[in-house]
């Protein structure tokens, strides 16, 4: 009854060879591209890996101590320093919202400038976004650290290392969001007579600060865990208080704080997604 | 005629009592905003107190301080000497005179955010088929993935630098397990976001042909979202160059090592150097990555 | 040879498929109608095994298929292929990988992932395609399809399952009417040729009374008519669909002008139906 099981499969590849060949007599390169694709992904992996001087034997070396280290976070312990260490996780807080609040402060006229349909000058949107384009990719730790230099230990050089870090990032956001304003809600203003700050004003605001309002708050989460990251270079906070923790190895105080940390940084990401939801 | 003329008694009416309803609700939009300015003044007025801003001994020469620090970055370059040799003032060379020691310690970092990015990549991607809700139905294994997922994305990665450094020793391999880990939990969240968002109709096409459940992710799930997990994949290969680079500092190897080592020599003008590197190196893997991402798009099935 | 007993299916408090109760002999070509939320898709997916049954059986040639788990459980949903009203193909992979992935289910877990098919079954797949008039798309992705080309890789997908029985839930309900006879002729061929029995979702009961030998109604979860085609009068046909007809004016003209749904239904004429 079912002719196709009934023949050959010598008959039936000479038949399918005749009708479509190409399903039966893969192409060499077509046949080769997957493998020479994984082959040269493991290779460059390898080859890194040496470079790194990372082996077998660094890691299960490693491992076994690194298996003391967590066996000694047990049980968490305060360290009887329960005020202190709430203190540095409040001071870390205190030190992302006043980072990303003079991030949004830095980014919003470089956003303006930086957006094609506001600034008709081609050369500023050109320069503005390129700039932000090339200083997007320092991290903030690396700002601090100059900045620690700059202005000595203490929370300035925090705070301005975050909103360093964040001015290029946002105002890059700040720009998109303006350029992506749906056109024809300018234009029936415009057809109305309004002045030109009064489209803006009723035109562009109501449809671009929900977006870069919901983009401050994401970058005010982000900033919860980079403050704690400046602290460890001499910006106070929770960050300079594990560091130490760490160089002494009081690793039970340790997973304390950081078992705080996340529960607490859990919090206030659940509290700003519910903003940001209602945001957009 | 005048325009008043135009409404009655009941018009007016009306009107009256719309705009009573409007003054009330405009009273409580008032309200609610001022609401959300007093917060947000609140809250500023905490995070000043707690930083401890208002006590910094910043104090007076501001202006000088910030012109002495400016002059001291920026590299004291002489035009005629401009090309010669490392050992004359005010030359190029001279400002990046440690120009191939750095370029390994790129290398480094290059080779830190490759592995961290691959091994991180594969990780994610594995955990994230258990982690999305409508691929794995077995709820106690995926709340426990996901939750750890969330905690390898929130603990800072210097500090786990630091723990790594503990065990492993100062140097690269510390880098590259932190990446290894911040990469697993960012992007086993983006990868099981997307999955969660995936078509249901391939997946029952492959179970209804009696693949199993490996096979079903192979053939259901990857081919419909490998232009996003790409996407995000090659993301993250940029954003963990800069945080190999920032790594270093803490002495998890790369760059970053060199950078700190600036910085306590007090060569302002070396970290800008090295800066410039860094940013070049981050540029140059943007546009590489950009290419990669167009053509992996348009080329895979 | 299929028997169901007593099956029944709940998502949540909806009841889909309530106490059904049918036999089907080898080779028969049976069409289900019934309203949309009527129960037949999921009747459907409970044979081929895609839903578990919280309760009833459903036995294939004297075997309990619905105790099956596991490799046995695959190997049922390689037996009873079924094809779908939205194609389910894979839209980025070209039409002979999505052939191909029909015989999942009997070769070596691994070669599979790594997307190799030995060329006897890429053969066999080309086949197929050919019977279908499809060989010609074997290396266009299935996305750039039209719906019609896209059922046909679907029934070629189902085709190197080697079934034993073919599911098709509303298989033509996407398409345009030129399509459908395409694709519907598609189906009526296997089920002569390879007397493979045929269990088929319809929408249309134009279509139904064309096609198949005998017809089962399903309303609310209940199969309310099972039957040879002869025997689906006007009446039977208000049932499935829930209209209560008035037997004295089922056939008066103005009752049909009452009931404009049911126009096209009922003004089939009956000697379009397949004399077998």
């Amino acid at each position: 009854m079912n002719d196709t099981v009934a023949l050959s499969p010598a008959d039936m590849i000479a038949r399918a060879r005749a009708r479509v060949p190409r399903a039966i007599d893969i192409p060499l390169r077509e046949r080769l591209q997957p493998w020479a694709i994984a082959t040269a992904t493991f290779a460059l992996f390898i080859a890194c890996c040496i470079d790194l001087d990372l082996g077998p034997d660094v890691l299960a070396n490693g491992i076994g101590k690194l298996g003391g280290i967590l066996a000694a976070m047990w049980p968490p312990s305060a360290g009887g320093q329960w005020s202190r260490l709430l203190l540095a996780i409040a001071q870390t807080l205190g030190l992302a919202v006043l980072g990303t609040l003079l991030g949004i402060l830095g980014a919003l006229p470089l956003g303006l400038m930086g957006a094609r349909n506001l600034v008709s000058n081609a050369a500023i949107h050109f320069i503005v976004r390129r700039m932000m384009d090339v200083f997007r990719g320092i991290p903030a730790l690396v700002w601090a650290l100059i900045l620690v230099a700059a202005c000595g230990l203490g929370p300035l050089p925090g705070v301005l290392a975050l909103a360093f870090a964040d001015i290029p990032r946002l105002g890059k956001l700040f720009a998109e969001a303006i350029e992506s304003v749906d056109r024809r809600q300018r234009e029936s203003l415009q057809a109305t007579g309004a002045s030109g700050s009064l489209v803006i004003r009723f035109g562009m605001l109501p449809q671009v600060l929900p977006v870069c309002l919901s983009q401050c708050l994401y970058y005010l989460e982000q900033n919860f865990r980079a403050a704690a990251v400046v602290g460890v270079v001499g910006a106070g906070g929770i960050g300079f208080e594990l560091n130490e923790r760490i160089r002494i190895f009081a690793f039970d105080e340790v997973a304390l704080i950081t078992i705080l940390y996340i529960v607490i940084v859990g919090l206030l990401d659940e509290v700003s997604q519910r903003l940001r939801a209602r945001l957009i | 005629m005048s325009v008043s003329a135009l409404f009655d008694a009941e018009d007016r009416r009306r009107a009256a009592v719309f705009e009573q309803d409007w003054r009330k609700r405009r009273l409580a939009h008032r309200l609610q905003n001022l609401g959300w300015l007093l917060l947000v003044s609140a809250l500023l007025a905490v995070s000043l107190e707690l930083s401890e801003l208002r006590n910094s001994s910043v104090g007076l020469g501001w202006g000088e301080r910030v012109a002495t620090f400016v002059d001291r970055m920026t590299p004291h370059l002489r035009a005629d000497a401009l090309f010669a040799s490392r050992n004359t003032d005010g030359s190029l060379a001279s400002w990046f005179y440690d120009l191939p020691l750095w370029l390994v310690a790129i290398r480094e970092t290059v080779a830190m955010a490759i592995v961290g990015t691959l091994v991180g990549g594969v990780f994610a991607l594995s955990l994230s088929f258990l982690a999305a809700s409508n691929l794995n139905a077995n709820r106690p294994l995926r709340v426990l993935i996901r939750r750890s997922l969330d905690a390898a994305r929130t603990i800072p990665d210097v500090i786990l630098a630091l723990i790594f450094a503990s065990a492993f020793s100062l140097g690269p391999v510390a880098g590259v397990l932190t990446l290894i880990v911040s990469t697993t939990g960012s992007l086993g969240k983006l990868f099981s976001e997307c999955m969660e968002n995936a078509r249901i109709r391939e997946v029952e096409a492959i179970a209804a042909t009696g693949g199993n459940w490996l096979l079903q992710m192979r053939f259901g799930v990857i081919p419909q979202l490998l232009p996003q997990l790409v996407s995000y994949w090659l993301l993250r290969l940029e954003l963990n160059l800069s945080a190999a680079a920032a790594l270093g500092i803490v002495g998890a190897g790369g760059i970053g090592v060199e950078l700190q080592r600036a910085i306590s020599f007090t060569e302002f003008d070396t970290y800008l150097a090295i800066l410039l590197l860094i940013i070049a190196c981050i540029t140059v893997i943007d546009l590489v990555s950009e290419r990669l991402r167009h053509r992996l798009i348009g080329a895979m099935a | 040879m299929l028997e169901v007993n007593g099956l029944v299916c709940r998502f949540g408090d909806v009841v889909a498929v309530d106490n059904a109760r049918l036999s089907i002999a080898g080779g028969e070509m049976v069409g289900v109608i019934g309203r949309s939320g009527s129960g037949k898709s999921s009747l459907l997916r409970l044979i081929n095994r895609l839903y578990t049954p919280q309760a009833g059986s459903i036995h294939w040639q004297g075997a309990c298929v619905s105790a099956y788990t596991g490799r046995d459980l695959r190997n049922w949903r390689r037996r009873a292929a079924i094809i779908f009203q939205d194609y389910n193909l894979i839209p980025r992979l070209d039409v002979l990988t999505n052939v191909l992935l029909g015989t999942l289910a009997t070769r070596p877990v691994l070669p599979s992932l790594a997307n190799y098919f030995t060329p006897e079954l890429r053969a066999r797949a080309v086949i197929e395609l050919d019977r279908l008039g499809m060989a010609e798309a074997a290396f266009k992705r299935t996305q750039y399809l039209s719906g019609g080309q896209q059922q046909r890789v679907a029934i070629a997908r189902a085709m190197v399952q080697d079934p034993e029985i073919l599911l098709a839930d509303e298989p033509v309900a996407s398409l345009d009417p030129v399509n459908s006879e395409i694709v519907m002729q598609s189906i009526l061929d296997i089920n002569r040729s390879r007397g493979l029995t045929v269990l088929i979702n319809l929408h249309s009961i134009d279509i139904a009374r064309r096609y198949c030998q005998r017809i089962i109604g399903m309303n609310q979860g209940r199969i309310v008519f099972d039957g040879p085609v002869s025997s689906l009068t006007d009446r039977a046909v208000a049932a499935i669909y829930g209209v209560t007809v008035d037997p004295e004016d089922a056939s008066s003209p103005e009752r049909r002008e009452a009931l404009p749904i049911m126009e096209p239904l009922l003004a089939t004429p009956a000697q379009k139906v397949v004399a077998r």
